[in-house]
């Protein structure tokens, strides 16, 4: 059930900042601290209400995304971080609607010992299960909270929330955050992705990709025993090479690639696709990535200073039968965050005059 | 006037990147790279001086109604600091106010509401009117170019080279009326030295829709 819209509100950098009508494929642009990243973090976090943790990155989302930046802290440690301007008066609300017109309104809640995503329970239901005094739940742990009391139970509220929002629940559980940390981690997504993907014999297509822009030669993806331990590497026609091995683009790659390919019907966050990418091999990466987006209902999010991927996915797009959107971010000191949404022709026209995409605050 | 010319994008990128500019406060869009330079060169002779920063860029030699009223709907869209959108087009074998109508019709088309255009007082070759986007309201001045006392079959910006050689004695009226375009008496490249050459008084009186537009932005002064 793809998301439709988000709004936003104390966040991180974020006072307030609301994107809708998002379209299968979401490209964010704008300066450094726009807020780009923390678009991207509060759709994580809403997955986070379905499953706590994140076993591609080894940690429970919310830690993962107060430390995922810098490596530090938790949300033990380092929870205020979350809030605007570390105002923890005010609440931190990231409300999304989805293509179903489902409206879901996710919290922060501060006194919270663990560190969950919560969602208000709607009215109805809290009459129904005769649990009037707790006011908010968080599916991952199955627990209730109660605002007033701070007291929390755990409470089998799941079947009645699956009943009331299955798709939702079946899309948020498989979002998957792709950053640097994750592209720099092969033995993380190897453990996490690679029985699914040799089970399905999915590893050719990963090879095709491989073969198309980085390896020519490339035969295989085989296991390859070193140092004690076996290892993911790419058969050449002369040689093996451990994927930890190959130059940073292919690596990439090879490991964002493994991840698409163990996806369905969710949404998938990728941070910056360009970084190491010569503008072929970006070809070649977003090419496979729409493939597979389109094939297994995927929807994307992405953040990029990058105008030559701008220029790539408004072809392959277009190619592959995929709508685009980009999202112009601009925040003003107060941290309000001012949206402006551009089609695939706009893009082109404001190049025609002249105007880079990625400088639109000027006009 | 802080004057940027927007192409090549290439030159712009490296002018924002180093922070020579900031905002553009109103755009330019020239139906051609000729009027672009045009502009530049009237703004050179007669001085003109304005506290706004003016970005200058062209269509491409778009002449299709279409086409230049989806630049103009973008960047009512997009913006949020342009002061004001200014337009130069060709008359081509339109009058001047119904080649405005078509853009405004057109932008209508587009679903934005577009007050009627009204000429300016100082010349009946340029038309002031506003482009509202949400609540928005941004000013658009269109100036036309031709002189329609010619008997060309297309007017353009070359209409007017072609009455400043005609008041500087460069070519007679009997010369002229050979030619069904003006395209055919002055070349493009041939325009800047022309301007350049005349005499100041002669320069504003022939181009003055180009000068009105830009005496818009004077009169303005950093407040559209």
């Amino acid at each position: 059930m793809p998301i439709e819209s988000v709004t936003i509100r104390n966040f991180r950098g974020i006072r307030e900042c609301s994107m809708g009508d998002f379209a299968d494929v979401n490209v964010l642009i704008g300066r450094n601290g726009s807020g780009k990243s923390t678009v991207l973090e509060s759709i994580y976090l809403a997955s986070a209400w379905v499953d706590s943790y994140d076993k591609l990155h080894n940690a429970r989302k919310m830690d993962y995304v107060i430390s995922r930046r810098t490596g530090r802290g938790s949300w033990i440690s380092s929870r205020d971080v979350l809030w605007f301007l570390m105002d923890v008066t005010r609440d931190v609300k990231m409300k999304f609607t989805f293509t179903n017109n489902d409206k879901l309104e996710f919290k922060l809640i501060r006194f919270d010992g663990e560190g969950n995503v919560w969602l208000p329970i709607p009215g109805g239901l809290l009459s129904e299960t005769a649990l009037i005094e707790y006011d908010h739940y968080n599916y991952s742990d199955n627990k209730l909270l109660s605002i007033a009391s701070r007291s929390l139970i755990g409470k089998n509220l799941r079947a009645r929330f699956i009943e009331l929002y299955a798709d939702i629940i079946g899309f948020l559980e498989g979002i998957v955050f792709i950053d640097s940390n994750i592209l720099a981690d092969p033995k993380r997504v190897e453990d996490v992705t690679w029985s699914k993907i040799l089970a399905k014999r999915l590893d050719k297509f990963i090879t095709g990709m491989v073969r198309e822009e980085f390896e020519a030669d490339a035969e295989d993806i085989t296991y390859m025993p070193i140092g004690g331990d076996k290892v993911l590497a790419l058969k050449l026609s002369k040689t093996t090479v451990r994927v930890d091995d190959l130059g940073d683009g292919a690596r990439s790659a090879i490991l964002m690639a493994s991840i698409l390919l163990t996806l369905d019907n969710t949404a998938v966050l990728i941070e910056e696709p360009e970084s190491h990418q010569h503008p072929g091999g970006l070809k070649a990466v977003m090419n496979f990535v729409l493939k597979v987006a389109k094939e297994r209902k995927l929807q994307l999010f992405m953040s990029t200073h990058s105008v030559e991927l701008l220029k790539i996915l408004q072809k392959l797009c277009k190619d592959v039968g995929l709508r685009l959107k980009i999202f112009f971010l601009e925040r003003n000191v107060e941290g309000f965050v001012d949206v402006r949404v551009l089609e695939r022709i706009d893009i082109n026209t404001l190049l025609k005059l002249g105007l880079d995409p990625r400088f639109l605050d000027v006009v | 006037m802080m004057l940027i010319q927007l192409k090549p994008g290439e030159e712009t990128f490296y002018k924002l990147v180093f922070n020579k500019f900031k905002k553009l406060d109103v755009i330019l869009l020239c139906e051609g790279e000729t009027e672009v330079r045009v502009v530049k060169a009237l703004i050179r002779k007669l001085g003109i001086e304005v506290r706004l920063v003016l970005g200058l860029t062209d269509c491409e030699g778009i002449n299709l109604v279409p086409q230049l009223t989806g630049v103009i709907a973008l960047l009512a869209r997009i913006s949020r600091k342009l002061k004001a959108l200014l337009v130069l087009v060709n008359a081509e074998t339109m009058d001047f106010i119904d080649r405005v109508r078509s853009i405004v019709n057109s932008l209508r088309s587009k679903e934005l509401q577009v007050d009627e255009p009204q000429p300016l007082a100082e010349c009946d070759h340029v038309f002031q009117l506003c482009v509202k986007v949400d609540s928005r309201v941004l000013p658009l001045v269109v100036a036309v170019n031709g002189i329609k006392e010619f008997n060309f079959t297309k007017h353009c910006i070359e209409d007017h080279a072609v009455k400043l050689m005609l008041l500087e004695g460069k070519i007679d009226d009997q010369e002229v009326s050979k030619y069904s375009e003006a395209k055919q008496v002055v070349a493009e490249d041939e325009i800047i030295d022309i301007i350049g050459e005349a005499a100041e008084e002669n320069v504003r009186s022939v181009f003055n829709h180009i000068v009105c537009l830009l005496n818009y932005l004077v009169r303005k002064n950093g407040d559209c």
